[in-house]
């Protein structure tokens, strides 16, 4: 019973105390309220209004921001002519190491890999070939 | 018109002294493919198969520059070389310069990363007693 009460005194300080300690520290916000001579406060900020500033503007900067990033990529999905040259032709050039190193000699190695067919060749590997993909 | 016509003389020779470096570094056959991929991944897959007995040893770089696609093949004994993580960190070299129109840098600097990168296995000892 004894040991009940002091729980309950020793409680009542810790909450009384931080309750203390908190208006304490609070006042200097709390005395804001507080009108004094001079003070010429301004109209109460809408809901609405307060939506538009902290809510709506920040959307706006954000999604500007998101467009201006996306929009190159957006205008270069169709592009062809990587090579630095005005087109791509779209015949195919295969170079390997037994390839050699004269623009003739790469041009007929390429027109021999060009009549490969695409997907109808068998694999011929037993084990799956590895390798990435990758798009740009 | 030539295959390949979308590139200059010289960057052909350029292409082609890569793809020789490279397979003195890697001491991989490595086979560059620039053209048209519209079967995707399997395409690659069986351009690469399509080389016969050299496939498993060979690394094939397809790109198709008209719809932006990049696909590296790695054989299976060439990926004991060459793993698909190596792979695509080359990828992403290519890319980055493909995105700015540089397709011969582009394949310049990845097809010198894959050989640079590609390990050989560990030769085990044999014992010749």
């Amino acid at each position: 019973m004894a040991a009940n009460i002091r729980t309950c005194v020793r409680a009542s300080l810790v909450v009384s105390g931080t309750l203390a300690a908190m208006a304490l520290t609070s006042s200097p916000a709390s005395a804001d309220t507080h009108r004094d001579d001079g003070d010429q406060p301004g109209t109460l900020m809408s809901a609405s209004t307060a939506v538009l500033l902290f809510v709506g503007i920040p959307l706006l900067v954000a999604a500007t921001v998101w467009l201006l990033a996306s929009a190159p990529g957006w205008t270069r999905g169709g592009r062809v002519g990587a090579t630095g040259t005005a087109t791509f032709a779209g015949d195919p050039l295969v170079v390997d190491g037994s390839t050699d190193v004269s623009s003739a000699a790469a041009s007929s190695a390429a027109a021999d890999s060009s009549s490969t067919p695409a997907i109808e060749v068998a694999t011929g590997l037993d084990v799956p070939p590895g390798g990435t993909s990758a798009t740009w | 018109m030539p295959p390949g016509s979308s590139f200059s003389d010289d960057q052909r020779l350029a292409l082609a002294a890569v793809i020789a470096s490279a397979e003195r570094v890697s001491g991989m056959p490595f086979r560059l493919y620039v053209g048209e991929l519209s079967g995707g991944r399997a395409q690659a897959e069986a351009l690469l198969a399509a080389l016969g007995a050299s496939a498993a040893d060979t690394v094939l770089v397809a790109i198709d520059p008209g719809s932006r696609r990049l696909e590296i093949v790695t054989g299976p004994r060439a990926a004991q070389s060459l793993d698909d993580r190596t792979c695509a960190l080359g990828a992403l070299a290519m890319t980055s310069s493909f995105e700015a129109d540089d397709l011969v840098g582009g394949i310049r600097n990845g097809v010198q990363l894959l050989a640079d990168h590609s390990r050989h296995p560990a030769r085990r000892h044999v014992s010749t007693f």
